[in-house]
């Protein structure tokens, strides 16, 4: 029978691994998170599963699929993926087809003050307020790009936060377009994003609008907003701001998977060119909702396990879902002038607390790596490198086993 | 919900069972999570596992991602 391991259980990675197990093979589903659902399916203590996820959820249970969360997998050695447990200790899982739906991360452009408590990410409060954060009576202001912003400011002020406004970077001509190009291709979004709405109202949605600066002292107390000429004083209890999201390539990075601005390139069924044993689903492939992380998902199980009639049949249907991501990257392009947030003194590396001023006088990722350690901290440079491709063009710092920080125990307790 | 108790900097909260770690330290009202290598507070930014921000002492183990574990009953957090 043939083993396949899928690496990440969002909407991508559950659909891979019923779509999989479904055909007969032997399929391994792994997580580093404790719960099921990848970020935009994420429940909680106190947040259900949402329904859409719910069928996908009962369809994996009856599917016959070993489901491991709280697992990371931290190595792809030969045909075996090392998987590191809670426990800190380690094993190996061989298989004859792996399927990387690892999902994507949010980019921060930094500013100064964003290193603040309580200046987070856009999903990031949204995936704290599903794991207990209480938000009652806080003024946030949501900040950065992208429609993520409408169901992070709904969510919050749904749970008694109290939006002060949604400072969305792209201008109106953008917008307008992307609300056109979303009644087109996908108007059930529409609805959802109206939804959204209902709740932080009468909350303003600032256009060409972003956060210039944080100021605070344990805390952020208040933010300063600006177009680009005039400037305008909020104060706030937290700001929940980031600029879109990025793919987590990292391990397909470590089997040498192509890339092209930062996305894993695949073929039309989802494998990777380097190895057709590889495969890459959702997000990972570039940024494009839930719908089509789904059908990639479906299209890598079924091909994986040796089905790739049935994967052909759901080729249209992706290149259909593909456009709302072009829309996407159209309507949400980054200005030019985001590039100046930083000032000298700004901390880009958290982990290791560089500054932009001391970033700037070198030629690449690998020279302020060994120059400055931007980069090698906890988080492996996955916040910095990615602030940094966009504010100086810097390619991605290289992937070295393990790709997440491991105790030496784990490689000891085999 | 089934609630359990957890300590936070030696003050007990009662969770539902389910919440992160995390969201057991914003309910004790805590702001600051870790301090950085220079000594500035912090607190979490990616919320999925990401940026490390977000890292405790949980039962005298250092550096343990407070969004990525859940809380268990008698379970003792300490934060910075």
């Amino acid at each position: 029978m043939t083993e396949v391991v899928v690496v990440g259980a969002g909407p991508a990675g559950i659909a891979a691994a019923c779509r999989a197990a479904e055909s007969g093979a032997n399929v391994t589903l792994l997580d580093d998170n404790p719960y099921l659902g990848g970020q935009i399916w994420r429940y909680g203590a106190g947040y259900s599963v949402p329904k859409k996820a719910k069928r996908w959820f009962n369809r994996l249970d009856k599917a016959d699929v070993i489901v491991r969360t709280g697992e990371t997998v931290i190595d792809i050695i030969g045909s075996a993926v090392q998987v590191q447990t809670e426990a800190d200790n380690s094993y190996n899982i061989a298989f004859d087809k792996l399927i990387l739906a690892t999902g994507s991360r949010e980019l921060f452009i930094p500013f100064p003050g964003w290193t603040l408590p309580n200046v987070m990410g856009a999903g990031g409060a949204q995936a704290l307020l599903k794991a207990g954060m209480p938000v009652k009576g806080l003024r946030v202001v949501v900040g950065g790009s992208g429609p993520l912003l409408f169901a992070v400011a709904g969510n919050l002020a749904k749970a008694g936060a109290k939006i002060v406004c949604i400072a969305e970077q792209a201008g109106q001509m953008r917008l307008a377009k992307f609300a056109l190009g979303t009644l087109r291709y996908s108007p059930s979004k529409m609805l959802q994003g109206a939804g959204y709405t209902w709740h932080y109202f009468p909350a303003p949605y600032r256009l060409n609008t972003w956060v210039k600066e944080a100021r605070g002292d344990s805390q952020v107390r208040k933010v300063v907003l600006t177009d680009g000429e005039k400037q305008r004083t909020e104060p706030c209890d937290m700001v929940a701001c980031a600029y879109g999201l990025v793919p987590n390539v990292e391990l397909a990075s470590l089997v040498g998977c192509k890339q092209e601005k930062g996305r894993a390139v695949v073929d039309h069924l989802q494998r990777t060119p380097i190895n057709r044993s590889i495969f890459c689903s959702g997000e990972i492939t570039g940024i494009g909702g839930v719908e089509l992380a789904i059908t990639e998902g479906e299209i890598a199980g079924l091909a994986a396990a040796g089905n790739e009639r049935a994967a052909k049949i759901l080729v249209p249907k992706r290149t259909k879902q593909l456009r709302f991501a072009r829309l996407l990257d159209n309507c949400f392009a980054l200005k030019d002038q985001l590039r100046d947030l930083p000032t000298d003194d700004t901390i880009i590396c958290r982990c290791e607390d560089i500054t932009y001023g001391e970033l700037k006088s070198q030629t690449d990722q690998r020279s302020a790596k060994l120059y400055t350690r931007c980069g090698m901290g906890s988080c492996q440079g996955r916040i910095c490198s990615s602030a940094l491709a966009y504010l100086l063009g810097w390619e991605s710092n290289s992937v070295h086993p393990p790709v997440v920080p491991t105790k030496i125990g784990a490689f000891l307790n085999r | 919900m089934k609630q359990i108790t957890v300590k936070v900097n030696s003050k007990s909260i009662v969770v539902p069972e389910g919440s992160t770690v995390a969201g057991a330290v914003y309910m004790a009202g805590e702001t600051a999570f870790r301090k950085s290598v220079t000594g500035q507070p912090r607190s979490p930014v990616c919320g999925m596992g990401i940026c490390f921000e977000c890292r405790v002492q949980i039962d005298n183990q250092p550096h343990q991602r407070a969004c990525h574990q859940l809380c268990r009953e008698g379970m003792e957090i300490r934060t910075l």
